[in-house]
């Protein structure tokens, strides 16, 4: 019978949660525009939740809960701010608003309202002033309706440290008076592309982890691409927008491919493209076009650029069918607009693909005599790749062993040494056939 | 993780309705996939001895109208999901989808 009580209540907590996850991050924004202030809303939201998870066990999920969950914040502000003997005039007003409100349905709000709300709410989490740590731990907290626990499991990072850094973020925007807009049209790219990044940065810390270590992994890059296509819909007219989702779509279509059940990564050549996920690669697609669609006579940003070379790869049934001159010239333009030595790499590596390994070397060669990438193992790693194709055999283990000192993963470190072993073996064979 | 919800009424919901709850899944950003399905339909019944009868749809007074495949974080999330859907009187079957990358994300 207790057993059958506490399942009960369980998914009554559940219940909450899920509306908690739909509707905290337009409570927040609704409340932040009516106080002016993050912090302050954030925690009236919190109390709202504290309510519902007392009531609606009893009472079961009102019909319309956010509308619910606004109202009974916005009452618990006003008795907070009347049991503080002076109600200051700001607050005040606040309060007189409330009760003209009271008779209207709160849920009429007007559904732009609450958009152009949650936009603001967007901006002012990702501002410049915040360190790029506590902008993604704040985004995912007012905007992902993430608990400051499964943020800290997400990150790998003590439960205390998250929560210091979200409590310092909200009084850093207190300090530095951010306003509660949408920057203006001079600020606007920049604020946008720092969205963007703190987008990217959710998405990539799911990504970059090996399947099965840690479940809220997977979940992490599940949440990016929902707050990516969230942010669609709040800025449609941002070609670099979609252009990011189409990028998240086409690599969270590989997450069930990238590595073995024993979480070894699998290259994209090697993998089991019947396990890439249809769905988002479709949807991918889809984001891409409209990217597209919007540019006009402006040319692809390096969202869209990344997006279109995924897509190459995304839409190829098999690793033959691969357009690799596209790639080189999606990897060419990418080069161009953001100058970058990692760039070159992959386009280095396309170019052997399209063209054969001595243009790639070629390619590579010119980047080490920049000398760029000196601690990056990947450029001996693809350099060796190529002088072993073009049967320079000697040169690639030396390359192979100097990648292999070079990197801080132990699995590649083993399949490097591996790769050299091969090449010296190659070596000795090709010198002792030698006349 | 992935749901599918698959909307049953009597009479055909009001379209109107039901675009309103998918634009509200996607401006939630939760929404992989939405479709209306014809009112007639086929039923192919294939037999264990191979063979295959294919007949109209009997046209019964509750059909399933509408589909939706939903990103949610679990099953209270596409419970509440199905909950919002503004139609007077119906059944929605929420199903999680267990194959491809919904099985482990």
């Amino acid at each position: 019978m207790a057993e059958a009580q506490d399942v009960t209540a369980d998914e009554a907590r559940r219940a909450v949660e899920a509306v908690w996850r739909i509707e905290s991050g337009k409570l927040v924004a609704g409340l932040a525009r009516w106080t002016g202030d993050v912090g302050l809303a954030e925690e009236l939201a919190q109390d709202a939740l504290v309510a519902a998870l007392e009531q609606w066990p009893e009472t079961g999920v009102p019909r319309t809960p956010g509308a619910w969950l606004t109202t009974v914040a916005k009452r618990r502000a006003i008795d907070g701010w009347r049991r503080r003997e002076r109600l200051d005039e700001r607050y005040a007003a606040l309060a007189r608003d409330l009760e003209q409100q009271d008779d209207d349905d709160p849920a009429a709000a007007v559904d732009e309202e609450i958009q152009d709300d949650l936009l603001r709410l967007v901006f002012v989490s990702c501002h410049p002033v915040l360190a790029p740590g506590a902008r993604v731990a704040l985004t995912l907290k007012l905007l992902g309706g993430l608990t400051t626990d499964e943020i800290a499991r997400a990150f790998l990072v003590p439960v205390p440290t998250i929560a210091q850094r979200i409590v310092r973020a909200k009084r850093t925007l207190t300090a530095a008076h951010v306003p509660f807009a949408v920057p203006d049209r001079a600020d606007y790219p920049e604020r946008l592309s720092s969205v963007l990044e703190v987008v990217y940065l959710i998405f990539n810390e799911g990504y970059s982890a090996t399947a099965g270590d840690d479940w809220m992994r997977p979940d992490l890059c599940q949440e990016a691409l929902r707050l990516g296509r969230v942010l669609a819909e709040l800025t449609p007219r941002e070609p670099e927008v979609h252009g990011l989702v189409a990028l998240m779509e086409f690599q969270a279509s590989r997450l069930p491919a990238r590595a073995t059940a024993e979480g070894e990564p699998i290259l994209l050549q090697d993998q089991d493209r019947t396990r890439w996920d249809r769905i988002l690669i479709g949807r991918g697609v889809a984001a891409l076009d409209r990217a597209d669609r919007l540019l006009g006579a402006r040319g692809r940003g390096p969202y869209a650029l990344q997006a279109a070379i995924a897509a190459c790869h995304a839409t190829a049934p098999a690793p033959g069918d691969t357009d690799w001159e596209e790639i080189v010239a999606l990897y060419g333009a990418l080069a161009a607009l953001r100058p970058s030595a990692v760039v070159e790499l992959n386009r280095a590596v396309a170019v052997s693909m399209a063209s054969g390994p001595e243009a790639g070397l070629e390619v590579v060669d010119r980047l080490v005599d920049d000398g760029a990438l000196e601690s990056y193992h990947l450029l001996p790693s693809v350099r060796a790749d190529l002088l072993f194709k073009v049967g320079r055999h000697a040169e690639a283990e030396i390359e192979f062993e100097r990648a292999a000192s070079m990197t801080a993963n132990g699995r590649e470190r083993t399949l490097l040494l591996a790769r050299a072993a091969d090449a010296a073996e190659a070596a000795a064979a090709s010198s002792g056939s030698a006349p | 993780m992935r749901y599918l919800l698959l909307l049953t009424t009597d009479s055909a919901p009001p379209s109107a309705a039901l675009q309103r709850f998918t634009v509200e899944l996607i401006q939630a950003g939760v929404l992989l996939a939405g479709e209306l399905l014809a009112v007639d339909g086929l039923l192919v019944e294939l037999g264990a001895d191979g063979s295959c009868r294919v007949a109209v749809a009997p046209i019964a007074d509750a059909r399933a109208n509408a589909l939706w495949i939903v990103q949610a974080s679990d099953r209270a999330e596409a419970v509440e999901w199905a909950r919002r859907l503004p139609v007077d009187r119906g059944r929605v079957e929420v199903r999680r989808i267990v194959s491809g990358a919904a099985a482990e994300a």
